[in-house]
């Protein structure tokens, strides 16, 4: 993709001309535009080939068990009481409980085998009868009945009273509160949503050999087996991983599109970080990152409690725990606060750019719509986490989806707050907007100012996808729209403004040029829309979709491990640029620690990300293994080791503005670094990742629905494994969360009064000079657009 | 001898491999410009940039993160083994677990050593890093 074109001048609208070939603008809208539109296909599918609630469910006598809105409001009420965040259904959700779908399959299975063979389960005769009863499909679509065999309706009534003891257990101790569920009402609905996603699992689809779950969960008594489909794409997709990677390089190496040629030999002089005046936006920025490092603070002994469940679930040393945080709470709340406080952090890194990107230029008010912002968004964190316990403890009546929990894992929270939540982002996007808009006016929409407002713009845009996830939805179509969120959101839009966002730090720092800057964003967005985009559907293998979710999920997820190795290969060839410690400068480089932080991103990105990722991302292992520790083992690594250390980086780098000169210390962004590296290795390597792959050989050796058990977790072996865990976890909390805690409170104690006024000059804010190459005794190059090094407009 | 203390062996030895990738990755050459995948663009380009060395920051912390990392997986391993000697310690056991977790100590004895005297792989040029002003005054 050439430049030739880069340089061509607007001069009819003043803008400053693109500075990247029109090559690079069509392949990202091109790729994007195609992969949305599969996507829009696949969502089109989702409506069409979900599993069919019937009307009613009877027997074949004729009594009938349960019905449709028996069905959703069982849904409901699983959803109301945090149950998603407890165990599983169709193998999403928490994963100290059963998953209920697998769990009511194998119970009932036994229950019909039990029945036939007059307690002989090996006899070929009743499992024959077994499968026969659960595979074959008795739902009449006009008529909207479907027909169960009296074994299984026997099988029914028996579960019934199962779930009443486990859901409504007096003493608790398995994870709930107390009487958690004690109405029979709710008993009897939960059962029959249960019951439904167990019939879904196990029987065919009309015209396919196969069940709607494509076959999950394993399990023998009805011959449940993986599918030709998930073998098939688990070894196509190995080879397009292959393929993919190879091209990628092969590419890479070949052409030398990023432009990297040797005219970024310039030598540079760093503003001391005392002598940067920061705009008032940038100063309230401060409070965000204290308030970010609270909420993280929060997470991990929330995290430390939930993890704390699976070590002991009788009590916690000593407290009775479950009565007023049970494992459900303390999960929903651990998985909502690491969306809240990497956000948190992602806003103030937004606000803190702006102005430097506007060339110190700083609208009248900005702070204060800062300020207002960060209000509103401590009052909707705050809200919703309160909301959710209200609404699990049944507090809050009918009210309890718009106030308390709409109670799918990651949305957890309450839809009013949820509306606030999107909203909030997009008077964030309102805020940058306004605060770039004069350098927006002069800028080519394909250059980095623009780059960096659309993928702001995408964040609450995608974000506000998850509202069409209720608990009303079918749970099919709501799992697909949770992972818009879930998956693309995170995979797609945070890593996209991730990539503008460093990419334009190392612009403003002026160790990268802005063209390579541009090229790197667009081959980004090439790369994470070609896998990314369709990539979605790897979650959704066994949610009721179709089999084409399968194929095209498996496929393309297994691509997007290229652009996590080229990024492993990218952030080092970033880093090389950013090393320019040994130049004659005297001013050295100020962010040794938010560069250490991005380096990690590089390793965990490759390592959680890609490593634990791809491990468990092939149709035949997610087959055995989703919602085992595994997947745990992935998330941590991923979300943490990822998002959560450049959220953290995010904040060194802006805390090295805010905090004066003569308080700063690296020592404690050191100790945080250190600290939370080697303790999440420790919770990945010492606990998650061992138990996970025993928990696997579990499923492998004796079913699903054993492997998931609570009598499989309390066992000695996987509890000395949850027990190992805990210095790994002192570590990071008291290591890494705490000195990064201090470090933002500094920022706010002793934030730096030195404010730059509104109405100052522009000037460039980070770096001082450029020394022309020639001085370290290179010959001075010109880029290829023909702007002397070291002149380049930024 | 029962499943845990064998579990617990072979999981050992596994994170010595962990340990052996780390070496490996550690010995790796972080400088793009020398990366196999730029072979080509080596070729096709004349005025490629000079490879970064690896005693300019932040190559140099490369070597120091591969160590720390693999010396705590070493002493994850120690840890569980001797969590598990506790558990299960008839003599096979014993012996089985003992064998697997000698390879860590002597890693986390030789990897301790490299740390100590320098506080960092390439000790020369973590002092030198160390003697420059770019942490402020």
């Amino acid at each position: 993709m050439g430049t030739s074109d880069a340089t061509a001048q607007d001069t009819t609208g003043g803008r400053r001309a693109r500075m990247i070939g029109r090559g690079w603008v069509q392949a990202a809208v091109l790729v994007t535009a195609v992969g949305f539109l599969v996507l829009g296909l696949l969502a089109v599918r989702t409506y069409q080939a979900e599993p069919p609630i019937p009307d009613r469910v009877v027997t074949s006598t004729g009594r009938t068990l349960f019905t449709g809105d028996d069905v959703r409001e069982g849904q409901r009420a699983f959803l109301r009481n945090g149950l998603m965040e407890y165990g599983s259904i169709f193998g999403h959700g928490a994963y100290l409980g059963p998953d209920f779908t697998a769990d009511y399959l194998h119970r009932s299975a036994e229950s019909v085998n039990k029945q036939y063979g007059d307690d002989t389960s090996s006899s070929s005769d009743a499992h024959t009868r077994t499968v026969e009863d659960f595979r074959t499909n008795r739902y009449d679509e006009r008529t909207g009945t479907l027909v169960w065999s009296p074994a299984q309706g026997e099988a029914f009534e028996q579960l019934t009273g199962h779930y009443a003891d486990l859901l409504g257990r007096p003493e608790g101790k398995q994870g709930l509160r107390p009487n958690a569920i004690t109405d029979p009402a709710d008993i009897h609905d939960l059962t029959a949503y249960f019951g439904w996603s167990a019939w879904a699992a196990a029987a065919e689809r009309p015209g396919k050999s196969y069940s709607y779950t494509n076959n999950w969960p394993s399990e023998s008594l009805v011959e449940n087996e993986p599918t030709g489909h998930t073998v098939l794409w688990s070894v196509l997709s190995l080879i397009f991983l292959l393929v993919g990677a190879g091209g990628l390089f092969a590419a890479f190496g070949r052409w030398n599109f990023l432009g990297w040629h040797g005219s970024d030999q310039r030598t540079l002089r760093f503003h001391a970080p005392g002598a940067v005046r920061l705009t008032p936006a940038q100063r309230t920025t401060g409070w965000f990152f204290f308030v970010m490092a609270a909420l993280f603070l929060v997470q991990t002994l929330l995290g430390s409690a939930t993890q704390h469940y699976r070590a002991d679930l009788g009590s916690f040393f000593g407290i009775p725990l479950d009565e007023w945080l049970p494992y459900n709470l303390t999960r929903t709340w651990h998985t909502q606060l690491a969306i809240f406080w990497v956000v948190t952090s992602f806003l103030a890194i937004g606000i803190f750019l702006a102005p430097l990107i506007s060339r110190g230029w700083e609208p009248a008010k900005q702070a204060l719509l800062s300020r207002l912002l960060l209000g509103a968004l401590t009052v909707v964190v705050v809200g919703s986490l309160l909301g959710e316990m209200a609404g699990m403890r049944g507090w809050l009546g009918g009210l309890w989806s718009w106030f308390g929990n709409q109670g799918w894992e990651y949305l957890d929270l309450g839809r009013v707050w949820q509306v606030l939540l999107v909203a909030g982002m997009a008077v964030w996007a309102l805020i940058l907007f306004r605060g770039l808009r004069r350098r927006l006016a002069t800028e080519s929409v394909a250059n980095m100012p623009w780059l960096f407002f659309l993928a702001a713009l995408a964040l609450p845009a995608f974000y506000a996808v998850g509202l069409l996830a209720t608990p009303n939805s079918t749970y099919t179509t709501a799992d697909f729209w949770r992972f818009i969120v879930v998956h693309l959101w995170v995979e797609d839009f945070l890593e996209l403004f991730t990539t503008v966002t460093v990419a334009y730090l190392f612009v403003l720092l002026g160790v990268v040029r802005e063209r390579v800057a541009l090229a790197v964003i667009y081959l980004d967005i090439v790369l994470y829309s070609a896998g990314g985009v369709i990539g979605t559907m790897h979650h959704l293998y066994f949610s009721g979709e179709p089999a084409e979710h399968l194929a095209l999920g498996a496929t393309f997820s297994a691509l997007e491990v290229v652009p996590l190795l080229f990024l492993t290969v990218e952030a080092w060839s970033f880093l090389q640029l950013g090393a320019r410690r040994h130049s004659p400068s005297s001013t050295p480089f100020p962010h040794r620690w938010a560069v250490m932080f991005l380096a990690a991103v590089g390793f965990w990105n490759f390592l959680g990300a890609g490593v634990f990722g791809f491990l468990i991302n092939l149709p035949i292992v997610s087959y055995y293994e989703i919602g085992t520790g595994l997947t745990a083992n992935h998330a941590h690594a991923a979300m943490m080791g990822v998002y959560g250390m450049l959220a953290v980086g995010f904040a060194v780098f802006a805390l090295r503005y805010l905090i004066p000169e003569h308080r700063w210390s690296d020592r404690w962004p050191r100790l945080s670094f250190w600290s939370l590296n080697l303790g999440l290795a420790w919770m990945s390597f010492a606990t998650l990742l061992p138990g996970g792959a025993l928990q696997l050989y579990k499923v492998l050796d004796a079913g699903y629905a054993d492997a998931r058990s609570l009598g499989y977790l309390r066992g000695p072996t996987n509890t000395f494994l949850e027990w190992i865990r805990l210095p790994g976890d002192v570590v990071f909390i008291v290591g890494g969360v705490l000195p990064l805690l201090w470090m933002t409170w500094l920022g706010i104690r002793h934030r730096t009064t030195a404010a730059r006024l509104p109405d100052a000059p522009e000037q460039e804010l980070l770096f001082t000079e450029v020394v022309p190459a020639d001085v370290e005794g290179h010959a001075a190059e010109a880029d290829d657009d023909g702007v002397p090094a070291g002149q380049e407009e930024r | 001898m029962s499943a845990e203390p064998v579990f617990v062996a072979v999981y050992t030895v596994l994170l010595l491999a962990v340990v052996g990738v780390l070496e490996f990755q550690r010995r790796q050459p972080t400088s793009a410009w020398d990366a196999r995948v730029f072979t080509g663009y080596r070729r096709a380009v004349p005025d490629a940039p000079r490879p970064a060395d690896p005693a300019d920051w932040p190559h140099s912390e490369v070597g120091r993160f591969h160590v720390v990392l693999s010396l705590f997986i070493s002493a994850i391993a120690l840890v569980l083994v001797a969590a598990e000697l506790v558990r299960h310690h008839r003599p096979l056991e014993s012996a089985a677990l003992v064998a697997a977790a000698s390879p860590h100590a002597l890693v986390a004895y030789r990897y301790l050593r490299h740390l100590r005297p320098h506080r960092g792989p390439h000790g020369q040029d973590a002092r030198r890093q160390d003697q420059q002003p770019q942490e402020g005054p």
